[in-house]
């Protein structure tokens, strides 16, 4: 069952969504997400990121590479 | 000076950016804006070097007009709740463009005054912008710490300890 969803998601990317598709999604998942930002406790501070410069952050992606 | 190509991406791209934003915007709880990052955005982090919370004094300023200039086809995003700033965040696809980055997201420190969680309004717009630009993947770089990497887990997102950021496919 999972594969076949990530199956189908993966020729709907390769074809492209429509914006009334990707409207649909938003308000789904925008539902999902809300429904676990109830049950965690987001810490006081939040934050991701480098303190790399944007020379070294282009040269990170090229690590990576894909 | 910018090229010809690099102003015709960044062209194609705020248009993309605008329409994520757009429908972002009414997936949400009214009382939060999205928006584009603006000069008044910046400014308004410069208070965030007042928390005691806060692990590194990012220079949005600096940082975003470089990211701004170098990168074209960028996520940006501010977050409004009743007219305060309560988070910013840049990405920007892979190399080669199957995925999106989250580069640097901060939301406001909480000893500077109460916010919503913002997390699941952030991370909405980053996965409708990568349904728009055909990523199949969104990757949370460099978490500041545990306790915000368990959150990410918390949302679907799975940490790869070989480049320090979080990985969620997108179905």
């Amino acid at each position: 069952m999972a594969n076949n969803i990530k199956q189908l998601a993966k020729a709907r990317q390769k074809k492209g969504w429509t914006q009334k598709e990707i409207e649909e999604f938003a308000k789904r998942r925008s539902a999902e997400l809300k429904k676990i930002s109830q049950e965690v406790e987001e810490p006081d501070y939040l934050a991701s990121g480098t303190q790399k410069t944007i020379e070294e952050i282009g040269r990170d992606d090229k690590e990576t590479n894909d | 000076m910018l090229l010809p190509s690099r102003i015709d991406a960044e062209q194609r791209y705020k248009k993309i950016r605008r329409t994520a934003l757009e429908i972002a915007q009414n997936s949400i709880d009214e009382r939060f804006v999205l928006k584009k990052i603006t000069s008044e955005a910046l400014d308004a982090t410069i208070l965030w070097d007042n928390s005691d919370l806060r692990k590194y004094n990012w220079d949005w300023k600096n940082k975003y007009s470089a990211y701004r200039i170098r990168y074209p086809k960028r996520f940006e995003v501010a977050l409004w709740e009743h007219k305060t700033l309560v988070a910013i965040s840049l990405g920007r696809p892979t190399y080669n463009a199957t995925g999106l980055r989250l580069d640097i997201v901060e939301a406001m420190p909480r000893d500077l005054g109460e916010r919503s969680n913002v997390f699941d309004t952030i991370i909405l717009a980053y996965e409708i912008y990568a349904r728009m630009v055909n990523a199949g993947h969104i990757r949370i770089m460099n978490p500041v710490n545990d306790k915000v990497k368990s959150l990410y887990e918390k949302y679907g997102y799975s940490y790869v300890a070989k480049g320090d950021y979080l990985r969620r496919d997108l179905l």
